[in-house]
């Protein structure tokens, strides 16, 4: 059971971080990217490549990949920054499905979608705790969801760019009009976050393989910001963490650990019930 | 303009505007048609795949851009349908049509289920828990095999003469074309209008008496059954040998793009997305050349579409704008009242001790109200003084203490769409003309049974409003608020709450509007609550004014007791002010 909710980890810390980006990008960029995963399942799938064709070696073949992930990433926000600058949420997100679809497309033209073999990464850093195995895949992605949130946290609280962050969020022409850049600032936001995202994917493919099964990650990540509010990071890492492990530990629970992908409809259902429970009218008045 | 003639501007089904919009979408389906069934080899087969998609893609692109509801399972729903197919066709096998339309019922179930969630989710969030529940359906079917689909003969699905790809594809065009021509017309009764309002505003919707989540639902249960009667013929298309693979979330993100791509709330940008989604994807593999380039092109085509605004492709076809066929005619004055209706019968409003919180705030603090039969009152106050809050809790939209009366029932409990439909209407200050129907279908939806023809012609005349057929997009946002004043007496409700009706009026416009608000009473036999900024309507309009500020009543009595006050100077010009502690003389109360 222990092992199992420990195993959990990797998954749920990959949730988490995915979480975390969503929130990120909803918060400065007003958009809730349904193709966060897409742009890095393609550098990722790609990764397979720079190794094992291009024989790039290990670090440099995941580096490429990182990199790749992130000028997707990049490129998306630009079109975001430039052509849907004064759009609603709603449009902006749907845009980010139809980006999703064109590089789903594009990743399927370009790698079809046959096994191909990935790395694990930090094996050494395996430990055996009190007998509960803890892998290096759980240290790294559980790890990195957490420094990640805690970076964000720190930045958009503490900093000068977290305060100009906010407001381009909040107010992106009244930013503007003061000499902000903000197609630079949203630009980078989307690129820390295909970054991001992409090295989270990197350390779960080994377990996830195909491409579907790896663009797919954005659904718990989606359930995971969504535990957050879109807003809290705390319980964004939380959210995303406690579904990795229900998810691994459910597979003890005989029939119901058949739908194990359904948990996070569950979770993002009840918790976007409750939040807008009070919610009985849409904001136009 | 007469009123004879108004009444003979009515469009007739076929009037060259309508030829006109007809013939293009005519003219595809029959090249579509025509192609599925002629097509040598296996283009019908396809051809069929093309009709799947084409009303997967008219299941979302109804949702969205008829009712603004953002919903990415159509496959899920398909799946539903799919597996409820087969199971009566190795269980309990019945003619085709009948387990195709068990089949599409089956899927309503899952649609009130996700229709349900829509009445507290809207935009992302519903997208969100749609896709969730996209592939948490793929999910359970993968543990769940399609009945038959493990069995070494497996049982024809199609019905009997219809084995042929051709035939099999002409079935399911028929059924595309009437499901497409069946969902216009119900666009353009009742319920389809109803869509369109929940699109424009829930508050307005409930305040035209309308039940928001019954509309939802509604929409939902026919986008269900859309998305299902597609299952039901993929089914039969692939005889029984289906995958879960092929309803995964991705493939209804897929529909989604192309939905949004080719505006496919209407028929004719389904069969485009639709059959391009199958045809183009089958040409390029015969070529040799990739089939992902469709759905790359699909997914950036829609990227651009909505850089461009809502209604894709379609939208910008030049057979889907419609024309200006009448020009908009002058306001006309008043006519006479018909009868006058008694005044001063005591109130049939009366609020007491209404206080509204928000949070620490105040908005309302143990305000008591009247409003008398047969009266229009008015209500002043600075910016935050409570007035549109007032409307707000008297018509249900906001959770209050104290005790509302309506014609001596108490009505706390109700809803804000029971208490339209008691008799409390009202206009908002935001405009509320859905720009998407006619002048005469606008004022039909706020009432509960159609205008006869001299009723419409009494309001059109009576306002001076634009010809009963003439599209909403067309008229001047000030035109717009005369026609929701219109609505909103257009029941004859017992009193009608005017929240900023001159608001964007120019001065002649807004006395002009003030002479016929002060006849409604008269001549729609109902009182009115006008809540206006502008002093000088008030004055004219009104018997009886109440001054609010900072959430309690400031000073009430006739206007020119009211306006000789200096409290209510002051608390215009910004000085500080004790509230009234004794009514004044009369004043709604």
């Amino acid at each position: 059971m222990l092992d199992l909710a420990v195993a959990g980890l990797s998954a749920g810390g990959t949730y988490a971080l995915i979480g975390v980006c969503l929130v990120l990008l909803y918060r400065v960029g007003a958009v809730v990217n349904f193709s966060l995963t897409f742009g890095p399942t393609l550098a990722v799938v790609a990764m397979t490549d720079f190794l094992g064709v291009w024989e790039l070696g290990l670090w440099a073949s995941v580096a490429l990949a990182i990199a790749l992930g992130t000028a997707i990433a990049a490129l998306q926000g630009w079109v975001m920054a430039t052509l849907f600058r004064e759009s609603t949420v709603l449009i902006r997100s749907t845009v980010s499905m139809a980006m999703a679809i064109a590089m789903f497309g594009l990743a399927t033209r370009i790698f079809h979608d046959e096994p191909r073999f990935y790395p694990t990464l930090f094996k050494s850093l395996g430990r055996d705790v009190g007998g509960v195995v803890v892998t290096g895949t759980v240290i790294m992605a559980f790890g990195t969801a957490i420094v990640t949130a805690l970076a964000i946290w720190l930045v958009l609280s503490y900093t000068r760019i977290g305060v100009i962050l906010r407001a381009v969020s909040s107010r992106p022409v009244t930013a503007e009009l003061m000499g902000v850049g903000t197609t630079v600032l949203i630009v980078l936001v989307w690129a820390v976050a295909g970054a991001l995202t992409t090295s989270g994917l990197v350390l779960v493919a080994p377990t996830r393989s195909s491409i579907p099964n790896m663009v797919i990650l954005i659904i718990p990540g989606l359930a995971a910001a969504i535990f957050g509010a879109m807003r809290s990071l705390l319980m964004t890492v939380i959210g995303g963490t406690v579904i990795g492990m229900i998810e691994s530990v459910a597979l003890e629970w005989g029939a119901i650990g058949n739908y194990r992908p359904t948990i996070s409809f569950v979770a993002i259902t009840l918790v976007l019930l409750w939040s807008q429970r009070k919610e009985t009218w849409s904001e136009a008045r | 303009m007469k009123l004879a003639e108004r009444g003979s501007a009515r469009a007739t089904a076929l009037s060259p505007d309508n030829i006109r919009r007809l013939t293009v979408p005519t003219v595809l389906l029959v090249i579509v048609g025509v192609f599925g069934v002629l097509a040598p080899g296996t283009w019908p087969f396809v051809a069929t795949f093309g009709v799947v998609q084409a009303l997967l893609a008219l299941s979302v692109g109804m949702l969205f851009g008829r009712a603004g509801l953002l919903m990415l399972c159509p496959f899920g729903f398909a799946a539903i349908s799919v597996w409820v197919v087969l199971w009566f066709n190795v269980n309990a096998r019945m003619p085709f049509l009948i387990m195709a339309l068990l089949g599409a019922l089956a899927a309503v179930p899952a649609g009130v289920l996700v229709g349900g969630l829509a009445l507290r989710l809207r935009g992302v969030n519903l997208a969100v828990v749609t896709l969730a529940f996209a592939a948490a359906i793929t999910a359970f079917f993968s543990r769940h095999n399609f009945p038959g689909i493990l069995d070494e003969v497996r049982v024809p699905v199609r019905p009997t003469g219809f084995s042929s790809d051709r035939v099999y594809f002409l079935l399911g065009f028929v059924l595309l074309v009437a499901t497409g021509v069946a969902l216009e017309w119900l666009g353009r009764r009742r319920t389809g209008q109803a869509w369109r309002a929940v699109r424009s505003s829930e508050r307005a919707t409930a305040a035209a008496g309308l039940s928001v989540p019954r509309v939802k639902l509604s929409a939902f249960i026919v986008s269900a059954f859309i998305a299902g009667l597609a299952g039901s013929i993929y089914a039969g298309q692939l005889q029984g040998s289906v995958d879960v693979r092929s309803f995964s979330a991705l493939l209804s993100l897929g529909i989604v793009a192309a939905a949004l791509l080719f505006g496919a709330q209407s028929l004719s940008g389904a069969v485009v997305a639709g059959f391009l989604g199958a045809l183009i994807p089958e040409f390029c593999r015969r070529r040799g050349w990739a089939v992902e380039y469709p759905q790359i092109l699909f997914g950036v085509g829609a990227v651009h579409a909505l850089s461009q605004g809502g209604g894709g492709l379609s939208a910008v076809f030049p057979w889907r704008k419609p024309r200006l066929s009448t020009r908009v005619p002058p306001s006309s004055p008043a006519s006479e009242p018909d009868t006058g209706a008694s005044s001063g019968d005591g109130p049939v409003l009366e609020i007491k001790g209404l206080t509204v919180r928000f949070g620490a705030l105040a908005a309302l603090d143990n305000v008591d109200f009247a409003v008398p039969a047969g009266a229009a009152v008015g209500v002043i106050g600075p910016n935050g003084a409570g007035k549109s809050t007032l409307i707000d809790a008297a018509c249900g939209f906001v959770s209050y203490d104290g005790s509302i009366f309506l014609r001596g029932d108490r009505i706390d409990r109700k809803t804000a769409t029971a208490r339209a439909r008691a008799g409390l209407r009202r206009t908002f200050q935001q405009g509320r003309a859905i720009s998407e129907l006619t002048v005469g279908d606008f004022l039909n939806l706020y009432c509960s049974s159609r205008l006869t023809t001299a009723e419409l012609d009494e309001l059109i005349g009576f306002f001076g409003l634009p010809p009963a057929d003439q599209p909403i997009v067309f008229i001047d946002v000030g035109t717009r608020r005369i026609l929701e004043v219109a609505a909103a007496v257009a029941s004859r409700p017992v009193v009608a709450f005017l929240d900023e009706p001159t608001a964007g009026l120019g001065a002649e416009e807004a006395a002009a509007l003030g002479e016929h608000i002060r006849e409604i009473p008269a001549r729609f036999g109902c009182s009115v609550v006008l809540i206006e900024h502008n002093v000088e309507v008030v004055a004219n309009v009104c018997s009886h004014i109440t001054v609010f500020d900072f959430g309690v009543v400031l000073a009430r009595g006739t206007p020119e007791q009211v306006l000789a006050d200096s409290r209510v100077a002051a608390a215009y010009l910004g000085e500080e002010i004790e509230p009234v502690t004794e009514p004044v003389a009369g004043g709604g109360q």
